[in-house]
């Protein structure tokens, strides 16, 4: 993916940049809102990173101007600011997702990823989805594989559309707390482990090839291979 | 004394007493223009017309003379408004229709114009309804007797007897003037004295005394409200300041250690050359521990706020029994991972409550998180929500171990853990987050011992009164 990363502080911004490059990405990077801003407008990218506190012009700001200009690019936005008032602010802004810092750069990833493959596959909400021999049936809740109907519960069920929807993507436990359980904290237990494990349970029990994997240090992937 | 003058009372008091004057000269200026600036010139011409008649036929006739043709004026006269008096001394009447000379009628010179009132006693009895004011012209005569020659003043009568009412109420607001002037400079002293404790105890507190409060007379008027009202703030603020200083000391106590240790870890593999796994476990040991130290910062810090009441998040209706339902159902493959069973009460009934989804989603959490933990394989916890007559009450109880007695006011400080359960997972935050954010709620939160066990008991109030 090509990326646009505005940070003001450059040290952030050389990790960020080497952990991307690393990660098989190229990188654009600009030390302040206006620069980023005119960045933003001329090129084409995939994904923008966005810092909030930028000097010359505010990150939200920055956003702002470039969806007034009709320009749809997803950003993330990196914020020091984690209050639910300031990710509101964020993603009212015009933002696409939002990220507190510190973070994980394995959280980072998996999100920009995401972004970018919302943005090159929308799929009307009620198309079936597939992924090797499991089907999924958003309008039925209807779940099969290899023919067989699975049974699942409600909660199961919307955990797996959304790993499907994301297939062949890292999903963090934090975007499956944000998405699907709608919660922006952290409980202490894992809950999200033991409602993965119990889903992989469901769909991949007795089958040849396991479709939930888990990506250590990561979070989650539904894929017909495993994750290098 | 310049603090007393400058005062609200004694400034409105004195300008009270300069609109005091204002009126009263206006209402004497109008006065005195209408009475003697207004004299109808007709009325007065005939005045003086009359009056040299009578001293023609007295220059022509004398005496006599003049007293028959006074005579022939008699009988229409008082209704005319025309008055006559030919005297020797004030009540020695020689002619006229007035029976003795109005005391009121000041001496003037011969053919001078002058106005004053004839009192109904000096007229026939009946002949005058009231008092009546009067201009008028006299003449001293050479035989010694005096002619007055008057005309009733409707008008100026009439302005007359509001001089005198004004004259009155001049007396009365001068009066009044001079009360205010006194009770300003009186009130005035009052409020500088009463002031000058809230301004001193204000001026200890700046200078660093944070304990001082204002002191209260008992006299329950409007300066002791205001000090009420003072010292709750300073209450406020206090505790603010306190909460700030124990945040600093948690942040220093609790974040040392875990820092310690990493920094200690990092420390410790650097001092010998070592295979490259070794580090890579070092590294990732690390990160680890580093996650643990944001954990501990962002609760702290959400502590911190939603404790100073700064919190601003999203306030709207919550159904929180639907709320309930969902964490519970969230918690349900953890719970049964430890053989356990976690059992909700459904009601048919949702009450909403003002609030804020999040922080709420996060307070049961961390009630079932706790439960779940703390509860031994097997054991059971049920979950009740439901509307009460005051709002919404939750109550969570499980049948494990249980909190000992003495401790039950401890566990929800910060950092407090029980002995038992330092070999767990976590840091001690979960109940003190739990217990501001029922505070935010204006929530009630308290924990028992339920024998076996442990029963938490939220009671939120209803949307309405909240």
């Amino acid at each position: 993916m090509h990326i646009l990363l505005i940070e003001d502080d450059q040290q952030a911004a050389d990790y960020l940049c080497k952990g991307l490059v690393e990660s098989g990405h190229t990188v654009d990077h600009a030390a302040d809102g206006d620069q980023g801003l005119q960045c933003a407008l001329s090129g084409d990218y995939d994904v923008i990173i966005a810092d909030r506190m930028l000097p010359r012009r505010d990150g939200l700001s920055v956003i702002r101007l470039l969806r007034a200009d009709q320009n749809l690019t997803p950003v993330l936005v990196l914020s020091a600011l984690g209050e639910v008032d300031d990710r509101i602010d964020g993603l009212r802004a015009g933002g696409d997702d939002y990220l507190v810092k510190p973070y994980a750069f394995s959280e980072l990833l998996a999100r920009i990823d995401a972004l970018s493959r919302r943005r090159a596959t929308v799929l009307p909400i009620a198309h079936p989805l597939s992924l090797h021999d499991l089907h999924v049936d958003p309008l039925r809740h209807a779940v099969k594989r290899a023919g067989n109907p699975i049974h699942l519960q409600p909660r199961e069920y919307r955990l797996l559309e959304f790993l499907i929807r994301h297939s062949e993507q890292v999903v963090t436990r934090t975007m499956l707390l944000e998405q699907v359980w709608d919660l922006h904290f952290d409980p202490s237990t894992n809950v999200v482990d033991v409602q993965i494990s119990r889903l992989r349970s469901k769909i991949d029990k007795g089958y040849t090839t396991a479709l939930l994997h888990t990506v250590r240090g990561a979070g989650y992937m539904l894929s017909a291979e495993p994750p290098a | 004394m310049t603090k007393i003058t400058q005062t609200t009372a004694f400034k409105t008091a004195v300008r009270y007493a300069v609109i005091v004057a204002a009126i009263l000269l206006l209402g004497y200026s109008s006065i005195y223009w209408l009475t003697f600036r207004n004299f109808d010139k007709q009325l007065e011409d005939e005045l003086r017309k009359d009056t040299s008649e009578l001293m023609d036929s007295y220059f022509q006739g004398g005496g006599d003379a003049l007293i028959s043709k006074l005579q022939g004026r008699g009988e229409n006269a008082f209704a005319e408004g025309r008055y006559y008096l030919l005297h020797l001394a004030a009540n020695e009447v020689i002619a006229g229709n007035l029976i003795e000379r109005p005391d009121e009628l000041p001496y003037l010179n011969n053919g001078e114009l002058g106005g004053g009132w004839i009192d109904d006693d000096f007229a026939p009895r009946g002949a005058l309804d009231d008092d009546i004011f009067a201009a008028y012209i006299q003449h001293q005569l050479d035989d010694g007797s005096t002619l007055i020659v008057a005309r009733g003043l409707e008008l100026a009568t009439d302005v007359q007897h509001v001089a005198e009412t004004l004259y009155w109420v001049g007396i009365a607001l001068v009066l009044g003037a001079l009360t205010a002037f006194v009770m300003g400079i009186t009130l005035g002293a009052r409020i500088v004295s009463r002031m000058s404790t809230i301004t001193q105890t204000a001026n200890q507190i700046v200078a660093g005394d944070l304990s001082q409060r204002i002191e209260l007379s008992n006299k329950n008027d409007e300066f002791d409200q205001l000090s009420i009202s003072l010292n709750a703030m300073l209450d406020r603020i206090q505790q603010l300041m306190s909460g700030m200083r124990e945040v600093s000391d948690n942040i220093a106590h609790d974040l040392r250690s875990p820092l310690t240790r990493l920094r200690s870890r990092l420390d410790v593999s650097l001092l010998e050359k070592r295979g490259a796994t070794d580090y890579e476990n070092v590294i990732q040991g690390s990160v680890a521990e580093l996650d643990q130290i944001v954990k501990t910062f962002n609760a702290l810090l959400s502590i911190a706020q939603l404790e100073a009441g700064n919190h601003r998040s999203v306030w709207e209706p919550i159904p929180l029994c639907a709320l309930t339902a969902e964490l519970v159902d969230l918690y349900q493959p953890a719970a049964e991972e430890k053989k356990q069973q976690i059992l909700i009460e459904q009601h048919v009934d949702d009450v909403s409550i003002a609030g804020s989804r999040q922080l709420l989603a996060q307070l049961i959490s961390n009630i079932l998180d706790n439960s779940i933990k703390y509860t031994q394989p097997g054991g059971k916890i049920s979950v009740s929500c439901k509307a009460v007559a005051e709002g919404v009450s939750l109550t969570i109880r499980d049948n494990g171990p249980g909190i000992p007695e003495s401790q039950l006011e401890n566990v929800m400080q910060r950092f407090v853990r029980l002995d038992s359960s330092r070999s767990t997972e976590g840091n001690g935050f979960g109940l003190s987050l739990a217990s501001a954010i029922c505070k935010l709620h204006e929530a009630d939160f308290s924990m028992e011992s339920s024998s076996p066990g442990v029963v938490t008991t939220i009671n939120f109030p209803s949307l309405r009164t909240q």
